[in-house]
């Protein structure tokens, strides 16, 4: 499943399969700086350098590479991407709208919020490729959330393509 | 004009403009006061978006252009908006312009109030009157005094003889000050004049019952409405009774439930029932939260000592000026893989050594990780600078510690049956709530100053403390049994009077700079391993006999909400009998008698001759009985209650016991009858709980035979 | 707030699951012993945690190691004793 050879800058890419983005983030990494913006607490810290040291020596130097800033409610997203420079780095987005499903906000509020937050992510489109994955289940009441995000994505990877070996190896030792 | 001198009770906003004030004046009466008080807050953002407002408002509030203070962004140019009346000019500004960052938009009454005057609610004022308009008003005593002049409140206790939620209560119970008795609640005419004539003759400050808030409160109103009786539960004649709705919500890992609430105005309404934390500290807790955060009883009683935290720190950003945004909150700054890996760690743990041990000195650090907020001066926005001020944080908890320090030390040299030692008690446990929650407010998603740097900031500093702590006792000959987030175990040859402890004592105190307190000796503890695997330790979970004969436990059966009383109390039982050995090797004597409560335990479950009440296991309910794929007992238990017509919302609790066949669980207020209980089910569970505590004994590791432990598993 | 990073208990629980395959396929008495060897690196879940590693299975094997090597120095202290005893 290739997210990697499709992140172009100008390009908005959604997600849908969790599995793809460890590598995808560790891909960009063995290439530069990368910046992950999680929205879900849902960064998977060991399973990234588990990656890294199966494609390379230097898991210091490359695991150096990857920046990342949580947020743990839609004002905190929002204060993220407002704070984001728009920098030639790539920026891979976990989850963001998962702060957005809580019960307080309103379906209004939540709206007008995730609209600013789009204007920013495609700001920060502009000089770097970004890819969004996408977790949470999302309630009837604010599915319309995620229709505008799909509405501007350039592509989609909604299933892992068949025919595929399932990545199950046990890489304690690999490398070692 | 008057002077009177007195108690200020409550403070709320007038429906038109201003507050209104009730005072217990030094001359008995109750007074009702108005006061002006303007509203002022301020918006800040896009010019464009801050000209329209200007517009909008001009006119309709005093404006002014500022410069303020925001903790993050430094000196902002923000508008002044200056509200006279009470009016929803500011709910109506947000929705026209939501895009504008607010400040002090949202600040509670009294917050404000406390600011400005210094007066603090249940403090002594003296206050300048011209007829009931406060013109100036001064505060004659601090918050953070130990012994406050006594409030001379008149208490009325209201009490249904059912629970109403599964049986109409017949009769209520009514205490005022000694005289306590019952008033048949039909028919309805003459129960609300006797109640109406024992209002206006007693005239109480506060009314506590049962089930008042759901029940009670909203009942007696309307059934006064409908008979045209009047009723006076408000002493404040223009208003009506506020109620708030129940509901359930998700917050720290679990659903919680809050039920509805009825507030009175000019006097308290507390429903026991549904008063947080009411059982640990009762009314005087509350009246020292309540003195120490601004937040008003009714209010403080409801909600979660972290309500408290976060009215503290808006107080504290009052003074200071600086503003407090309404939503604005910031973000994490960027971190590399590493960077988070070494900061997201919770408190230092070190694992037990299982077994017993005699001999062991627990010691505690006293409010350890406020103690790190206001001795490391740790504080969102002094993150990463060496030469910043005191922060806002350490600022607003600096005073609660040091109050509830003093407190400790007090109760330490009080004797327990000095008639004050329950109250001091109770205000310290109050504190210590206050204080235990403040760290969570300092990441917490939803706290106004939040910032998950400064709570890493604080969990770093803990661990390297607890590690110095533990390389100081290791440096003396101590050897560390164990360490939970900011306790410790240690043990030394020899050592077992609390004079034997004191130069350890001194020694971390000095270097780490929080005082640490010894918790009390252990003539033995035992820490049990893992029900999964005899070799894994389980962290915070122990058992064993203070040197003063008592028996202290955590994390056993004993503790746990969803264990049956009855288990509880043979465990106890069993836990006493062997306490009774004053040294570990005396223990092996008192197993047979274990044995026997053990046998007789069961003995009385088989022949039926266990109270049904001390087998109801009490269950939370997660979530709504429609998300269960395979519903738990407590599901099961909300099921039966449902068909029964009563309805369940998620995070309230179920009460049910055990029973044979299919049903597997039958609901507490349905009855049942002896012969159905599940004996085998019970067996089970107290055996769990038994072999619990005696597996420690028949374990033990002085250096592990992890790998070859004998095949006897 | 929200932990994101796994504990190092919950890495352990982890590994151990990805290893369930082969410790199916031993025999009873060898998988107590594997489970002892889990066991073993549990005792140091603060050390491991402390060591800030960005590939702690590293770090367990470690901390396995010591509880061997402690083994090994308390057996061969008891055979002493029954040597001169």
């Amino acid at each position: 499943m290739e997210i990697f050879p499709v992140m172009k800058p100008g390009l908005l890419i959604l997600s849908f399969v969790q599995e793809v983005v460890p590598n995808l983030i560790v891909e960009l990494a063995l290439r530069g700086p990368v910046t992950v913006l999680d929205g879900g607490n849902c960064f998977p810290a060991y399973r990234i350098a588990q990656l890294i040291r199966r494609k390379s020596t230097q898991v210091d130097a490359i695991s150096k590479r990857i920046f990342i800033r949580r947020a743990f409610t839609c004002h905190q997203m929002l204060n993220l991407l407002e704070t984001s420079a728009a920098l030639s780095q790539p920026h891979v987005l976990l989850d963001p709208l998962a702060t957005f499903l809580d019960d307080q906000i309103k379906p209004s509020e939540a709206g007008r919020l995730f609209t600013l937050c789009l204007q920013h992510i495609e700001r920060i489109q502009l000089s770097a490729p970004v890819a969004i994955l996408l977790k949470s289940v999302i309630p009837a009441e604010k599915e319309f959330l995620l229709t505008n995000l799909c509405e501007r994505a350039d592509e989609i990877f909604a299933h892992t393509a068949p025919g595929q070996p399932r990545e199950q190896q046990l890489d304690l030792f690999q490398g070692l | 004009m008057d002077e009177i001198t007195g108690w200020l009770m409550d403070v709320y906003d007038h429906p038109q403009s201003g507050i209104v004030l009730w005072v217990i004046a030094d001359t008995g009466q109750r007074l009702r006061l108005l006061m002006d008080f303007p509203i002022t807050f301020h918006a800040a953002g896009d010019f464009k978006l801050l000209r329209a407002a200007w517009s909008f408002l001009k006119g309709r509030a005093q404006l002014a252009r500022v410069k303020r203070r925001d903790l993050f962004l430094g000196e902002r140019d923000v508008m002044q908006v200056t509200l006279d009346e009470n009016t929803t000019l500011l709910r109506d500004l947000q929705t026209q312009f939501p895009e504008i960052d607010y400040y002090d938009a949202d600040i509670p009454t009294s917050l404000r109030f406390i600011a400005q005057t210094n007066v603090h609610l249940l403090g002594r004022c003296r206050l300048t009157l011209r007829h009931e308009r406060v013109l100036d008003i001064q505060p004659l005593d601090s918050p953070w005094q130990l012994t406050p002049e006594a409030i001379p409140l008149r208490i009325m206790e209201l009490a249904p003889n059912t629970d109403p939620t599964f049986r109409k209560p017949g009769r209520l119970k009514v205490r005022m000050g000694r005289r306590e008795y019952f008033l048949e609640m039909e028919p309805l005419r003459p129960f609300l004049i006797s109640l109406q004539s024992d209002l206006s003759r007693f005239d109480p400050d506060l009314i506590l019952t049962e089930h008042g808030d759901g029940w009670l409160i909203p009942g007696l109103t309307e059934w006064a409405r409908s008979s045209g009786l009047p009723l006076d539960l408000n002493r404040d004649r223009e208003r009506g009774i506020q109620t708030r709705k129940a509901n359930s919500y998700f917050a720290y890992g679990q659903t919680i439930h809050r039920g509805a609430q009825s507030h009175l105005f000019g006097r308290w309404h507390i429903d026991q029932r549904n008063a947080m934390l009411f059982n640990e500290y009762g009314i005087e807790g509350v009246l020292e939260q309540v003195r120490v955060t601004g937040i008003g009883v009714q209010d403080m009683a409801r909600k979660s000592p972290g309500a408290g935290i976060t009215a503290m720190q808006m107080t504290t950003a009052l003074r200071t000026g600086v503003m407090i945004p309404q939503h604005k909150q910031q973000a994490e700054r960027h971190k590399t893989l590493a960077d988070l890996i070494r900061a997201d760690k919770g408190g230092l743990i070190y694992q037990p050594i299982i077994g017993v041990h005699k001999d062991v000195a627990q010691i505690d650090f006293a409010s350890m990780y406020p103690g790190i907020m206001v001795h490391h001066n740790v504080s969102p926005e002094t993150i990463g600078r060496e030469d910043a001020g005191q922060g806002l944080i350490p600022q607003s908890l600096q005073p609660l510690l040091e109050k509830r320090l003093k407190f400790k030390e007090l109760l330490t040299s009080l004797d327990e049956r000095d008639c004050q030692y329950g109250i001091f008690k109770s205000r310290s446990a109050a504190l210590k709530w206050l204080l235990v929650v403040c760290f969570g407010y300092l990441g917490y998603k939803n706290a106004r100053f939040g910032k998950i740097e400064s709570h890493e900031r604080v969990t770093s500093i803990s661990r390297d403390l607890m590690l110095q702590a533990k390389e100081t006792a290791e440096d003396m000959g101590f050897e560390v049994i164990h360490m939970y987030v900011d306790s410790l175990f240690v043990q030394k040859e020899g050592l077992r009077q609390k004079q034997d402890f004191e130069p350890l004592l001194r020694a971390v105190t000095e270097r780490i700079g929080i005082p640490i307190m010894l918790e009390g000796i252990y003539r033995w503890v035992c820490f049990p391993p893992s029900r999964r695997d005899a070799r894994i330790a389980v962290p915070n979970r122990y058992f064993g006999v203070l040197t003063d004969g008592s028996v202290k436990y955590r994390g056993i059966e004993a503790r746990r909400r969803d264990v049956p009383l009855w288990v509880k109390t043979i465990q106890l039982e069993i836990l006493k009998q062997l306490a009774k050995a004053r040294s570990l090797d005396e223990v092996p004597a008192r197993l047979p008698e274990v044995d026997q409560i053990v046998l007789r335990a069961r003995r009385d479950l088989r022949n039926g001759l266990v109270p049904l009440e001390e087998l109801v296991v009490v269950q939370g309910l997660s979530r709504a009985l429609e998300g269960y794929k395979s519903p738990s007992p407590a599901a099961r238990a909300a099921m039966q209650l449902r068909s029964a017509g009563i309805d369940i919302a998620p995070g309230q609790f179920m009460r049910f016991v055990f029973v044979r066949g299919k049903e597997r669980v039958r609901v507490w207020e349905l009855g049942l009858e002896p012969k159905m209980v599940d004996v085998k089910r019970y067996y089970a569970i107290l055996e769990r709980a038994v072999d619990g505590l005696l597996c420690g004994f028949k374990r033990s590791e002085v250096v592990t035979p992890v790998f070859w432990g004998r095949a006897a598993l | 707030m929200g932990r994101t990073v796994s504990t190092i208990t919950q890495y352990l629980n982890e590994t151990e699951a990805t290893l369930s395959d082969f410790r199916r396929a031993l025999r009873r008495s060898d998988q107590y012993i594997f489970d002892g060897i889990f066991a073993a690196a549990r005792k140091h879940i603060t050390a491991i945690s402390q060591s800030d590693s960005l590939l702690p299975f590293e770090t367990v094997l470690l901390a396995i190691m010591l509880e061997q090597a402690k083994e090994i120095a308390a057996l061969r202290h008891e055979l002493e004793q029954r040597r001169d005893g």
